[in-house]
């Protein structure tokens, strides 16, 4: 029964907070990491640091 | 005896040239009152001239010792002729010194050393338009490997003979127009030939001709107003115009006479250009690498990965260990479903699909990398054209084969407003990272051993852009010429190791992050759907929520070969992250493993329903997110509805067009197959032949 209820408050607060951060908090971007998706701004700038360090 | 000097920087092969014009008949001595070598010697076939070897300088200005020396000797002596030899391989900087000699009106020629070095830099100097734009005798050579240097030695009999004349370089109209009023300043106090020698040298505030001009105090203000004015107008100090009014014009004459051979040769990348662009061959080659790189992803390498996760991480490992470990702490029956089936197994299914997915973006990133994606566009720009589309159009959605998010959002760089709106429409056709799990889904379920499933799911979103483009340009809405379209073609490279781990790591993540979050919320919700009813017992599946909702809208999607509820709610899912379509299905299917899921598909449904099902799945209304970033980029609700029905619209009838054909053609058809057939046949066909084209009309309407 312990068990239970503390997987079930794991996993809905785990699903309470998604649904919070994804779908009900305005955030100003609307992807949380640019760089992931494929942004060319984003990986612009990937780009430029890489030729820092690499060059 | 007539005397000709050498001038010229260090290094530029004058006591070389010295050496090879003299030979042996030379004199060495010091320069009177420093230890500066003096030389001078009898020119070999032709001892009537002397040569004189003066110091090497950079320019006329007098601060170290060897200018001094040769400034004085070149402006003070009595000289026939003045040889400068430039170095061919520096001619930017031997040329400053031949322009502060033209300055002094001394007859000149112009001798370019180092031709064979030149040679080898793959470069070439237009001689006769050097001379045509000094005005100058000028000669080629290389004294080191003795090449012409009968053509110097005529050229200098020549120059003695008959001294060259030619007009002073001319600079910026301001500083001309500042050098002029200093020339009516000081005319009377210098010799005609050498006013302009000295406007410039004043200008400069050269302290030695100041000193030897002796001007009067009214000069001297009016000189210091005159440079005032010029270096206001400049923003700049009085030398430092004149050094850029110099460099300036050796510019000019670089640019001019200068020619690289390698800039009419064809690189490697130019090379592999004509073929990969080339007007015929370019699209087969796209079909081919695409084919090529969702066979290596999807078919083979990733799908040993996919099996391998599906069978045994997510398929035995995990739901064991789990399982047990639920049951040592007694945890309710419904938790332990909602764990085990719900979020492992949903999750699970879409995980499994990350080998393929990384596969995928590993083979995209090379090609992204090494240059080649860049051509793409270059493609489809001759191609949209013939449709009054434009090449930028398909930047955009190039970027949405990894999210449609940013892909709607690199809208913003087409002008066009009209053309801008009608690309955020298109753009989430092209399959993303998200529906590459669909993909895999349906290719590796139902078409197991078929190569050609993967990439047609690519094309068919390139296809419903272009026809999508040719019809919605005949529209008043989207009417209109097409958008001209310059893009740099970056040089093809080899991939770098660096940029494609962190191409593949970041969407590889993000992928990873996607499923942990927002499937996980889905696959929560959805088990609770499928194993409660509305008065929230804990029921069997035929009895849930989800079937009932399911059922509502299956019979929209019957004509499409998917009508029950289980492919209904996957799409309905599908709208929150297309990779719901895939967890839906294997929770609403209730699959103890990978392997009867796709028994259990198999069972369900045709292999053209599962076609059907990709294809609506890819061209319908994308997730919330790519809704909801078209809304911001839109800015009306309006528009984002307009596209929303037009991409479900569209993905209803290619599916519609695409599931009865087949049933037609397989023989298994009704009365109601060949109308539903008809209709989408004649529907695309209207769209994209018969209807009228509004900006043909209005072009008409114009003339």
């Amino acid at each position: 029964m312990a068990a239970t209820i503390i997987l079930g408050i794991f996993i809905f607060g785990a699903f309470a907070w998604v649904v919070y951060h994804k779908f009900i908090k305005h955030d100003a971007s609307d992807c949380h990491s640019c760089e992931d998706v494929g942004c060319p701004l984003a990986h612009a700038k990937m780009e430029q640091k890489t030729s820092r360090h690499g060059s | 005896m007539s005397l000709i000097a050498l001038a010229g920087n260090q290094n530029s092969g004058k006591t070389t040239l010295f050496n090879e014009l003299t030979g042996s008949s030379q004199y060495v001595g010091n320069w009177p009152g420093v230890t500066v070598e003096k030389k001078i010697g009898r020119l070999k076939v032709n001892k009537q001239l002397a040569i004189l070897d003066l110091p090497g300088i950079y320019s006329l200005s007098p601060y170290t010792l060897e200018e001094r020396i040769s400034r004085k000797y070149l402006l003070e002596e009595t000289l026939d002729l003045i040889v400068d030899v430039a170095d061919s391989t520096n001619l930017e900087r031997s040329l400053y010194l031949t322009l502060q000699l033209l300055e002094t009106g001394l007859p000149l020629v112009l001798a370019l050393n180092m031709q064979d070095l030149l040679k080898k830099q793959g470069r070439k100097i237009n001689r006769k338009k050097m001379e045509y734009m000094l005005s100058l005798p000028v000669v080629s050579l290389s004294a080191a490997k003795k090449e012409n240097l009968a053509g110097l030695t005529k050229t200098m009999e020549q120059g003695v003979a008959d001294p060259p004349s030619y007009p002073y370089p001319e600079y910026d109209d301001r500083l001309e127009s500042a050098l002029s009023m200093i020339s009516t300043q000081l005319s009377g106090q210098v010799a005609p030939s050498k006013l302009r020698y000295y406007a410039l040298k004043v200008f400069e505030r050269d302290e030695k001709v100041q000193k030897e001009l002796q001007l009067s105090s009214h000069q001297q203000k009016e000189i210091s107003e005159i440079i005032a004015t010029a270096e206001q107008l400049f923003d700049d100090s009085s030398d430092s115009i004149v050094v850029n009014a110099r460099y300036d014009y050796v510019a000019q004459i670089m640019s001019m006479c200068v020619v690289d051979e390698n800039d009419f040769q064809m690189s490697a990348s130019d090379q592999i250009d004509r073929i990969v662009t080339n007007k015929w061959l370019a699209l087969p080659i796209f079909a081919l690498v695409m084919w090529l790189v969702y066979y290596v992803s999807i078919q083979t390498v990733g799908t040993m990965g996919t099996d391998w996760v599906n069978d045994n991480l997510f398929g035995q490992w995990i739901p064991n260990a789990v399982s047990q470990v639920l049951q040592s702490w007694h945890v309710a029956g419904w938790m332990q479903g909602l764990i085990i089936d719900g979020i492992i197994g949903g999750v699970g299914s879409v995980l499994g699909f990350v080998p393929q997915i990384m596969m995928l973006f590993l083979c995209l990133g090379i090609l992204e990398d090494c240059g080649y994606m860049a051509r793409i566009a270059f493609v489809m720009d001759r191609i949209f054209h013939r449709f009054n589309l434009s090449g930028k159009s398909f930047i955009p959605m190039l970027i949405s084969t990894g999210c449609g998010v940013p892909g709607i959002m690199a809208t913003r760089t087409i002008e066009s407003e009209k053309d801008r709106k009608m690309t955020i429409m298109l753009t989430t056709f092209m399959p993303c990272s998200a529906k590459l799990t669909v993909i895999a889904l349906i290719s590796g379920t139902f078409f197991p051993h078929q190569s050609w499933v993967a990439p047609s799911a690519y094309f068919l979103g390139m296809l419903a852009v272009v026809g999508s483009g040719i019809f919605l340009k005949k529209t008043q809405m989207f009417a209109g010429p097409p958008q001209p379209f310059v893009m740099e073609l970056p040089a093809y490279h080899l991939p770098r190791a660096r940029n494609i781990f962190h191409y593949v790591w970041s969407r590889s993540k993000r992928f990873v992050q996607k499923a942990g979050t927002i499937i996980f919320a889905s696959c929560v919700v959805i088990w609770f759907l499928s194993n409660f009813n509305w008065k929230l017992q804990m029921v069997s599946q035929n009895q849930s929520l989800l079937k009932d909702v399911g059922n509502l809208l299956a019979p929209v999607f019957a004509p499409l070969g998917f009508g029950d509820w289980r492919a209904t709610v996957a799409v309905l899912a599908g709208l929150v992250a297309k990779e719901n379509c895939v967890g839906t299905l294997r929770l609403a299917f209730g699959s103890n493993s990978a392997q009867s899921f796709a028994q259990a598909l198999n069972a369900a449904y045709t292999p053209m329903a599962g076609y059907a099902f990709l294809a609506f799945n890819l061209l319908c209304a994308p997730c919330f997110a790519a809704i909801g970033t078209m809304y911001k980029e839109y800015g009306d609700k309006m528009w984002t509805l307009r596209a929303l029905g037009y991409q479900t619209g569209l993905a209803y009838l290619t599916a519609l067009c695409l599931y009865q054909c087949w049933l037609i053609l397989t023989g298994s058809f009704s009365w109601g197959n060949i109308l539903f057939a008809l209709g989408g046949i004649s529907l695309i066909a209207y769209g994209l032949v018969f209807k009228k084209d509004h900006s043909l009309e209005k072009k008409q309407a114009v003339v």
